[in-house]
């Protein structure tokens, strides 16, 4: 039987590499929950991306179509968004989120309109509702928190931000 | 007794007349065009809209009015044939209006192509303000070019 005397350099080496990969692994999971709560993208346009999540309530007792779109006024309009929110859904969140814009050099001065609407069976508008993201808003808390849409039992629209 | 009501019936409803309407409904595909009614005192109009493609290639085509601070329509859209010339799209584009305020129109059109994934390639928009001439507008309609370069013009048709 052979026994291998292992230096005291070694050992702490060894201890410290472990250390090393644990803290990245961590740091990873850690970095990728952060991801989940608030995807940013930045492409290069001077416009920052933010996709909040949404979370969807129907109290009609029908499934409803929704979908929504951010306005950022005299620039753009996004991508129209949406889903088929089930009769009984109790805050489902979307798979799809919102688009937060916002410029990247002056964040503090955002100026969004989210539109969101219900559509009917020959997709024209049923309601809609509007909802101004201006620098009252918590930005951070918004990316993380995202808002709550509510179908109500009379099938109006109600949106509010997640607190 | 049995027969008199037969005879009623089709007298209100001659053959002739229900095929008639079925073939003007047919030729007008129009006409079941989706509504839009706008919440609050507004209304809108539907004028037609005119696409070329000059890209050589297909392009899909949204489109959406904005009336500022109070509603967006309904997106409408129409996959474009490489190499079209001045078509008339099946669907025109919403133009809303205050009902009390009908001289007072300021609208903005979002014209854009989308990829296959539903992102958007590029977006154009046009004003639609005091300064144009609504009644020809409405009559007459807008066009809307994909460039050879995949880049997009809106305009209003003289």
């Amino acid at each position: 039987m052979k026994y291998y005397k292992l230096e005291r350099s070694t050992l702490f080496h060894a201890s410290l590499a472990i250390l090393l990969c644990g803290s990245f692994v961590f740091a990873q999971f850690a970095s990728a929950d952060e991801e989940a709560a608030a995807m940013v993208i930045d492409d290069g346009s001077g416009m920052i991306k933010g996709d909040p999540p949404i979370v969807m309530t129907n109290l009609s007792g029908l499934p409803a179509t929704v979908v929504w779109q951010t306005l950022v006024p005299n620039r753009a309009l996004t991508p129209q968004r949406g889903t088929l929110v089930a009769a009984d859904a109790d805050s489902t969140q979307s798979e799809e989120g919102f688009f937060l814009l916002y410029d990247r050099d002056q964040p503090d001065e955002i100026n969004n309109v989210l539109f969101i609407s219900i559509l009917g069976e020959d997709d024209s508008l049923v309601t809609q509702e509007l909802m101004v993201i201006d620098e009252s808003v918590d930005l951070k808390r918004l990316h993380q928190r995202g808002i709550a849409i509510v179908v109500a039992a009379d099938g109006s629209l109600s949106v509010s931000r997640r607190d | 007794m049995r027969r008199n009501r037969t005879r009623c019936a089709s007298a209100r409803w001659p053959l002739g007349q229900v095929l008639l309407v079925i073939v003007v409904l047919g030729l007008n595909p129009g006409a079941f065009a989706m509504q839009y009614v706008p919440q609050g005192p507004y209304s809108a109009l539907d004028p037609p809209l005119y696409m070329t493609n000059l890209s050589g290639t297909a392009a899909t085509v949204v489109w959406q009015t904005l009336l500022p601070n109070q509603a967006l329509s309904p997106q409408r859209s129409s996959v474009q044939g490489a190499n079209t010339q001045a078509q008339q799209s099946e669907q025109g584009f919403f133009l809303l209006y205050d009902r009390d305020e009908p001289e007072q129109t300021s609208n903005i059109l979002f014209v854009s192509i989308l990829n296959d994934d539903g992102s958007f390639v590029t977006q154009k928009r046009f004003r639609i303000d005091e300064n144009l001439d609504l009644a020809r507008l409405h009559k007459a309609g807008i066009s809307i070019v994909v460039e050879a370069d995949g880049g997009l013009s809106v305009s209003a048709r003289k």
